[in-house]
């Protein structure tokens, strides 16, 4: 018994040291990457690509379901983005509220006779509607399937070559279509999908839909998120993303190549992780292939919205969150580890097993353990109050690099006080909040277990194969 | 002595970020001062460079660490001053050496000076400029060679044209959309060494050079647009009708009606569609025709094109509501719906 405390001891350790390493290393690359990013962003030539006749068009498509109270404001302010040309594809997934009266109200929208081309597989469609006021205005209406149904119909909507899914209730910057397709101008042929910064819009000042100046939220729940996807992102994804071996495009913003979706088959509607599934399956489609391809992450913010800021809500987007990515790595279990699929296959989806995955069990038995051990008298108390230290003391420190790489490249800083708050939480998130998180996320692997009914018996539906080749590859050229 | 090492670890960690918190601040502290003295030098500066661009005045004569907040303020101004104004501007700036530093700094070792400076002697339209940027063309920085380039374009010094069509070629070192853009800038002048593009190897090349002479609408590229259409190759043949619809013009619309019998639906779409842009009624029979096509966008296109084409249009797209073939019913009926074009009877 007591060997085997010290044994797991040590197992925890070695956990600790190799997880904390892999933070450092992820920092300090994502640091060197956005300060290049931000010296050459200042010669972007973002006008340029604002008038050019050559800047591809871009299909805006917004799935909404029961959005009565932000439909028709997220409509006018995607209709002040500062771009070229783009179409604006609303899905109405079926709301059972009076979010398509309103659609039609406002907009002076009319039923058409357009036939859609159903390149992809989608609920049933009730209409297509177009608007007579505003232009390249389309609304289609459909039974309710989901989200990633609903995405499926807009992407047959679609007309233009990228597409572009964001949330109904996302704040977009007026120039974050501009910044995001940029990428695209740059490697037209390479580049399949791109995206930004995802932030905390609570506690901001917001004028005519924009964000005009940055404060940390009153609630804590919300300023706790503010320090969480300030790590995430600048810290996490920017390094991850120059790995070449990001998998998480955040549903709430991306841009996508149509022709790629189209080829694997659109987004799967039987997973909660729509949006992290449809970039493992372009990583697979390109690497079976072996074809040069690139999916790119700016750590710029582009997008922000709202978190949630009471515990249940929370805790229920968590468990979607935590089952999404157990349900993604599970389907692409055939790529873990192999070198045919790149850094994708040995690195980000390694570590995503490991840490992110089983990370929680760890952390809650590592809990239980050290408790017990404290119970027994295996362990020093000394060794215990220390190593709580050392683990606080990390969080700490990474939360506060992301936090002053944020302050040093804002150019909407909040007050001191914001930043102070803002510090105060990184303190604060590891007393709680952390221990938090790590029982939802085994709560949603149990409820993730449970719903497969064990390991064995999850069915790929796989539509790569189903899909008819020839749809697929001649659908952009002609638009 | 595990514990001591413990200790210590933590004791450094809590150290590092206290450390982060106190850089931040410094460096935002510095960053405030540098810019408010920059502020206050801008302000003192404004008014006698004002009076220099507008009245006339000799332009103010500053030491040289003032000299960036000097060029700072005439670039406010180059945008929209022209002729011999602008040489004014250019020479007063000469005689204090800051165009001198400038040419000096595109070849600097920071990557971002040397970008920088590329970037404000497009926005002087130095002539004297042309040959550095022109090696900037070569750099081995991209942004450097994306400014340099940019600059080029808006000196508009057609003896940067072949260097621009040279960078065309090197697509793996380029981003294409951009040299385009620049080539397209440059007007007529451009297409001499684009037509020569035609030419090239590279698929990709030949393409964006299409594209260009579609997007520079100079008639002279008409007969070497209407021989590619001719050539192998899906996607340059089908840009070559876009382009060819852009030009406008009868021979172009002569061999765009030819590629509506083409074989291949691509080419077939966007003739389609670039008849729709030169929108001349006598084609409305002809997309009509065309029209019951085994291709959706072969379908869409013509639809789209007859929308555009007027009474005529209007009159063949009621007809094909009682065509035989469903998908062309549905597609002219959508048609006449979504752009409301439906007449009266």
């Amino acid at each position: 018994m007591d060997s085997l405390m010290r044994g797991f001891n040590d197992f925890m350790l070695a956990y600790f040291f190799v997880i904390n390493l892999i933070y450092t290393l992820l920092l300090v690359i994502s640091v060197r990457e956005s300060r290049q990013l931000d010296r050459s962003m200042a010669f972007g030539g973002y006008d340029v690509i604002l008038r050019s006749p050559l800047t591809l068009p871009v299909s805006v498509l917004m799935p909404a379901y029961n959005e009565e109270s932000t439909i028709v404001q997220a409509v006018l302010s995607l209709r002040l983005q500062k771009y070229g040309e783009f179409e604006i594809v609303v899905i109405d997934d079926g709301s059972t509220d009076s979010t398509l009266d309103l659609l039609v109200a406002a907009f002076a929208l009319e039923k058409v006779a357009r036939p859609l081309r159903l390149t992809l597989p989608c609920g049933r469609l009730r209409g297509v509607y177009v608007s007579r006021r505003v232009a390249n205005l389309t609304v289609v209406s459909k039974e309710n399937g989901g989200k990633a149904d609903a995405l499926n119909a807009g992407v047959n909507a679609a007309r233009f070559p990228l597409v572009c899914a964001i949330d109904a209730d996302a704040l977009l910057e007026r120039d974050a279509l501009l910044r995001v397709v940029k990428p695209f101008m740059d490697r037209p042929r390479e580049t399949v999908a791109s995206s930004g910064i995802v932030r905390v819009v609570n506690g901001c000042t917001v004028t005519d839909g924009t964000v005009k100046a940055v404060h940390a939220p009153h609630n804590h729940l919300a300023a706790l998120q503010v320090v969480e996807y300030l790590r995430a992102f600048l810290t996490s994804r920017t390094g991850w993303s120059r790995l070449r071996s990001l998998f998480v495009i955040s549903g709430a913003f991306g841009v996508f190549k149509k022709d790629a979706v189209l080829q694997v088959g659109g987004y799967r509607t039987d997973t909660v992780g729509e949006d992290m599934d449809l970039v493992l399956r372009l990583h697979r489609l390109y690497r079976d292939r072996r074809e040069r391809y690139r999916i790119v992450f700016l750590p710029d913010p582009l997008v922000w919205t709202e978190a949630p800021e009471d515990l249940r809500t929370l805790r229920r987007q968590r468990n979607r969150w935590h089952r999404g990515l157990l349900e993604c790595l599970w389907a692409s279990r055939g790529m873990i580890g192999r070198p045919k699929y790149g850094p994708v296959g040995l690195l980000g989806l390694p570590y995503n097993l490991v840490f992110e995955a089983l990370g929680p069990l760890i952390e809650v038995c590592g809990y239980a353990i050290f408790v017990v051990s404290l119970a027994l008298g295996v362990v020093d108390h000394r060794f215990v109050v220390l190593f709580f230290l050392l683990a606080v003391g990390y969080g700490v420190l990474l939360s506060v690099a992301a936090v002053m790489l944020d302050q040093a490249r804002s150019r909407r800083n909040g007050t001191p006080r914001d930043v102070a708050r803002l510090l105060l939480f990184t303190v604060v998130e590891n007393f709680g909040y952390r221990q938090l998180q790590a029982l939802w996320r085994v709560q949603a692997t149990l409820d993730f277990l449970r719903k497969k009914g064990g390991w064995g018996e999850m069915r790929r539906k796989g539509f790569e194969g189903a899909q008819p080749r020839e749809h697929a590859r001649t659908q952009s050229a002609g638009g | 002595m595990e514990f001591d090492a413990l200790t210590i670890a933590v004791l450094v960690l809590y150290s590092i970020s206290i450390a982060l918190i106190v850089a931040t601040v410094v460096r935002g502290g510095l960053r405030g001062r540098r810019d408010r003295k920059h502020a206050r030098l801008i302000r003192r500066l404004r008014d006698p460079v004002q009076a220099c661009v507008v009245e006339g005045k000799p332009m103010p004569i500053v030491p040289a660490g003032e000299q960036d907040a000097l060029l700072e303020l005439v670039l406010r101004y180059t945008s929209v001053v022209r002729g011999s104004d602008a040489d004014r501007l250019t020479d007063a700036l000469e005689k204090q050496g800051v165009t001198a530093r400038l040419l000096r700094r595109v070849r600097s070792r920071p990557a971002w000076q040397r970008a920088q400076a590329a970037e404000m002697l497009g926005k002087l339209r130095l002539r004297a400029a042309v040959p550095s940027l022109v090696s900037a063309l070569d750099d081995p920085s991209e942004d450097v060679r994306t400014v340099a380039a940019r600059s080029l374009a808006a000196i508009r010094d057609p003896a940067a044209v072949p260097a621009l069509a040279r960078a065309l070629a090197d697509p793996s070192r380029w981003t294409l959309s951009l040299i385009a853009e620049n080539l397209m800038a440059m007007g007529p002048s451009a297409v001499p060494p684009l037509l020569e593009l035609l030419a090239s190897d590279e698929h990709n090349v030949r393409v964006a050079a299409v594209q260009i002479l579609g997007e520079i609408r100079d008639p002279a590229a008409t007969p070497a647009l209407i021989a590619v259409l001719d050539e192998s190759g899906l996607n340059l043949r089908a840009q070559a009708a876009a382009a060819l619809g852009k030009l406008g013009g009868p021979d172009a619309e002569r061999a765009l009606l030819a590629a509506l019998e083409d074989p291949q639906w691509q080419v077939r779409a966007q003739a389609a569609k670039a008849l729709g842009r030169v929108a001349h009624s006598a084609t409305a029979a002809n997309l009509a025709e065309a029209m019951p096509d085994d291709n959706w966008w072969v379908r869409v296109n013509c639809a789209e094109s007859l929308a555009r084409l007027g009474a005529e249009g209007r009159r063949q797209l009621e007809l094909l509501t009682r065509h035989d073939d469903r998908f062309v019913r549905d597609q002219a009926n959508a048609v006449l719906d979504v752009y409301g074009v439906r007449g009266a009877g």
